[in-house]
């Protein structure tokens, strides 16, 4: 019966939990964690690799553009979607969770679009949906000229605060 | 049959003896590393100059922190599959232990304990700061944990000095409190848990665990004490109110079991009405209230829980009490009719088994259960909390309570996702080969033609031209030569004009011809002071155009180096792709085979352990059956014997 107990324990993310008798059953289970760890290992070895080739054959450098996506503060915004157009086409859109948001904050980056474009001039524009200041909806569109030359592109937009206009900023770095 | 009623509901005391010390993983906690590291390491902006060494360690630092996006939204596998991508590339920052720190992190959200000690251990033997070398101490502790090791974590745990990061102290107190209540160091134990700083995160467990030890090993009014401070806690968070309904469900036992209903009816009826443990609770509410022999009031939490979802067993055996009550507040007749009741409830029950039992048997049912939850939400805590809401989810949360069946199932979930991470991978590989031999035949086409076509456009001769030209533009610039930038319209009128001077002086002398040339004068200096008005502009335009045409042969430049690699790229390349791909699909098939191996082993485990599970609790509802048709047979007798129609 004191097993019934840890499901909800575990659920609740209460660290302690029962120990289990060693029987059969739990012998059994530990002999199949040991396989699906080394299997684990393998199968993400050959991601790794795959990945790898993938990127080579279909993003080369000659012509692949990143866009990222980082947070600093945002106090002024509320970050609810996103959506990205190259040359007019829209290549990206993505609707945020809670945890994704928090995600940003916390310092992470979201790669938003890996995609291929031939060398020469493009433009790029973000359209930034959300809440501003005093949980207006807010959107917000910025436009990035870029010249893709040999090297890979790498794009970072940045949704920023600037405190003395009491409004969020965007920004777009090419690097 | 009091006594068989009895001892069903004697089950709950179990959870009374066998709490003990074990620490689930809390790799979240990790996290908060990373983002201290993370500060450490990339708080400072790039200078507005930067040199090409910051734009590369900026793109290695983007890429880390898209690691940390999937991290810290559970999406473990994404995280680890980019971690080791970029770091097979060489893309990561160059800082080995941070980095190492951050993958031993992801191996353990994943469930690679083995990895992550394997780290762990080696980070150990290296010159590493003081307070990561107590960080993988304490993670350590908690890996001998989940191996059920309690010797090997509290040695672990021995090796930590006083470098333990803020964030962890208090966990440590926790592992501490929990490893000295493990062995009967009960005062130790409560020493350390009074040193946990924040009175709702850790110690509330900490004393709960202690209160349930000192009650087994003869400490029994402290152990009560401390059970009923637990209950008494001051939070609406939901895991201390889950925590706070268990210390009174646990005390409300206890005294039920030392035959003092009143007081277990007063920690019984803490316990919130809908939490998790409310089943259990009104159970035993009705139980102490019966030994208090008042029945009627027994009636009222056996008449709701037999209301409830009858897979659970306290449902189950609520079907049996409330009925004994009325009987026993001989209202027979009532009684009669819920017995009636029951054994339609109860063959509805155990039709249930039998369909559960059957699709069991049939060996898709978890994957069912697993398809429905969806794979993507990764995080375990979650996931199997949404699995009561699916349909077939709903039978095995009595399954899913076992920590054995709960890994199991979590890992058949992982190998299920994997297998179909491959599926997904094969096809893309079959359409990039496909797509290396469309563009190894177009290149064969195309490519002589393009090239052909290039080189038509000699480049250099084109190059010489625009010099020409643009060293004559620099020189009309220089001098002023207006004239030179006219356009066809006003040079055609510049010449019809000097045809008209030529005439005018053709014409015989008798002629005045002095009007005729003022006219002409004034015509020419109009003509060439608009043309001079716009030189500047025209110059401008010119070489606007002249940058354009630059670009444009640098750009034919381009073109030409992009066929000459791609020629290349055509001849050795594609070979090796192929050759890469073909690896990569035999690599995928090895993978794909012990996958399947792993998988039906996995399933013919839960198959296993769930089949026996149902069983038992079919059996359970064979005896309460029998005991539903006995208890009929006695009020039947009742009635005979005194006359009394049920």
């Amino acid at each position: 019966m004191s097993s019934r107990i840890i499901i909800i324990l575990f659920l609740l993310m209460i660290p302690f939990v029962v120990v289990a008798e060693q029987n059969d059953a739990s012998s059994a289970a530990r002999s199949l964690d040991a396989q699906v760890q080394q299997l684990k290992s393998e199968v993400i070895n050959l991601n790794r690799d795959l990945s790898i080739l993938e990127e080579e054959l279909m993003f080369p450098s000659s012509t692949q553009v990143s866009v990222f996506l980082s947070l600093d503060i945002g106090k002024f915004f509320k970050l609810e979607s996103v959506k990205i157009k190259i040359d007019e086409k829209l290549v990206s859109s993505h609707i945020y969770s809670e945890r994704e948001i928090q995600a940003l904050e916390k310092g992470a980056v979201q790669r938003l679009f890996l995609g291929n474009y031939k060398p020469g001039k493009h433009t790029l524009v973000a359209v930034f949906i959300g809440q501003g200041p005093k949980d207006r909806e807010y959107q917000r569109a910025t436009t990035h000229h870029l010249e893709k030359k040999t090297a890979p592109v790498f794009l970072e937009l940045t949704i920023t605060d600037t405190v003395n206009k009491q409004q969020p900023e965007f920004l777009v770095k090419e690097w | 049959m009091t006594n068989d009623l009895a001892n069903t509901s004697n089950n709950i005391e179990i959870v009374m003896t066998s709490f003990t010390v074990k620490a689930i993983i809390k790799p979240v906690k990790l996290t908060f590393l990373f983002c201290l590291i993370f500060s450490v390491l990339y708080g400072q902006p790039l200078a507005a100059k930067t040199t090409k060494q910051e734009i590369d360690d900026h793109k290695k630092e983007l890429r880390y922190r898209t690691i940390l996006f999937h991290l810290y939204t559970d999406d473990y596998f994404t995280a680890l599959n980019k971690f080791k991508t970029f770091e097979r590339l060489n893309q990561l920052p160059g800082n080995d232990i941070e980095m190492e720190s951050m993958l031993t992190g992801i191996y353990l959200s994943y469930g690679l304990y083995d990895k992550a000690e394997q780290i762990f251990q080696s980070l150990q033997k290296r010159n590493i700061p003081l307070y990561l070398t107590d960080l993988t101490w304490f993670y350590l502790t908690k890996i001998q944990l989940r191996k059920g090791d309690l010797s090997a974590a509290a040695s672990a745990l021995a090796n930590i000095e006083t470098h333990l990061p803020n964030a962890f102290k208090d966990e440590y107190y926790y592992l501490q409190g929990n490893l000295n209540i493990n062995n009967k160091n009960f005062d130790a134990a409560a020493d350390f848990l009074k040193q946990i700083s924040k009175l709702l995160d850790w110690r509330p467990f900490g004393q709960f665990n202690l209160g349930i030890s000192l009650i087994n090993h003869d400490d029994r009014d402290k152990g009560v004490a401390i059970l009923a401070d637990v209950g008494e806690l001051d939070s609406e968070r939901e895991d201390i109110v889950a925590l706070k309904d268990k210390a009174n469900l646990t005390l409300g036992y206890l005294f039920l079991r030392e035959k003092n209903s009143d007081l277990a009816i007063r920690y019984l009826e803490k316990v919130r009405l809908h939490g998790p443990f409310s089943n259990k609770a009104l159970l035993g509410l009705g139980w102490a209230h019966s030994n208090n022999q008042q029945f009627d009031r027994a009636l009222v939490p056996w008449l709701e829980l037999s209301q409830r979802d009858f897979l659970d067993a306290t449902v189950q055996e609520a079907l049996l009490a409330a009925p004994y009550a009325f009987s026993q507040l001989n209202a027979l007749s009532q009684a009669l009719d819920f017995y009636q009741k029951s054994i339609d409830r109860y063959q509805q029950i155990q039709k249930n088994f039998d369909h559960l039992l059957n699709a069991v048997s049939q060996g898709d049912f978890f994957s069912k259960i697993i398809i429905e939850g969806q794979f993507n939400d990764v995080a375990l805590s979650r996931y199997l909390g949404s699995i009561a809401e699916t349909k077939h989810g709903q039978f095995i949360q009595f399954l899913l309570n076992d920590e054995n069946f709960q890994n199991v199932f979590a890992n058949y979930r992982d190998l299920l996702a994997l297998k179909e991470g491959i599926a997904v991978w094969r096809d893309n590989l079959d359409i990039y080969d496909n797509s290396i031999k469309l563009r190894a035949k177009l290149f064969k086409k195309t490519l002589p033609e393009l090239k052909q076509k290039l080189e038509n456009r000699n480049q250099q001769a084109l190059k010489k031209k625009h010099d020409w030209f643009a060293s004559r533009m620099n020189k009309i610039s220089k001098n002023g030569n207006f004239v030179a930038v006219a356009n066809e319209h006003e040079r055609n009128q510049l010449l019809q004009l000097e045809l008209l001077d030529e005439k005018i002086r053709s014409l015989p002398a008798k002629y005045n011809s002095s009007p005729l040339y003022r006219r002409l004068e004034i015509l020419q200096g109009t003509l060439l002071w608009n043309i001079a008005s716009k030189f500047e502009e025209r110059v401008h335009h010119i070489n606007q155009a002249m940058v354009s045409i630059e670009e444009g042969l640098s750009l034919l430049g381009r073109q030409k180096n992009i066929l000459d690699d791609a020629s290349n790229f055509n001849s050795n390349d594609d070979v090796l792709s192929s050759k890469s791909m073909f690896l990569m699909q035999q690599r995928m098939q090895k993978s794909w085979s012990m996958l399947t191996q792993l998988i039906n082993k996995h399933e013919a485990y839960l198959q296993h352990v769930a089949s026996i599970e149902l069983r038992q609790q079919q059996q359970q509802i064979v005896t309460y059956l029998a005991q539903v048709r006995f208890a009929i047979a006695q009020i039947l007798d009742r009635s005979t014997e005194t006359g009394e129609q049920p």
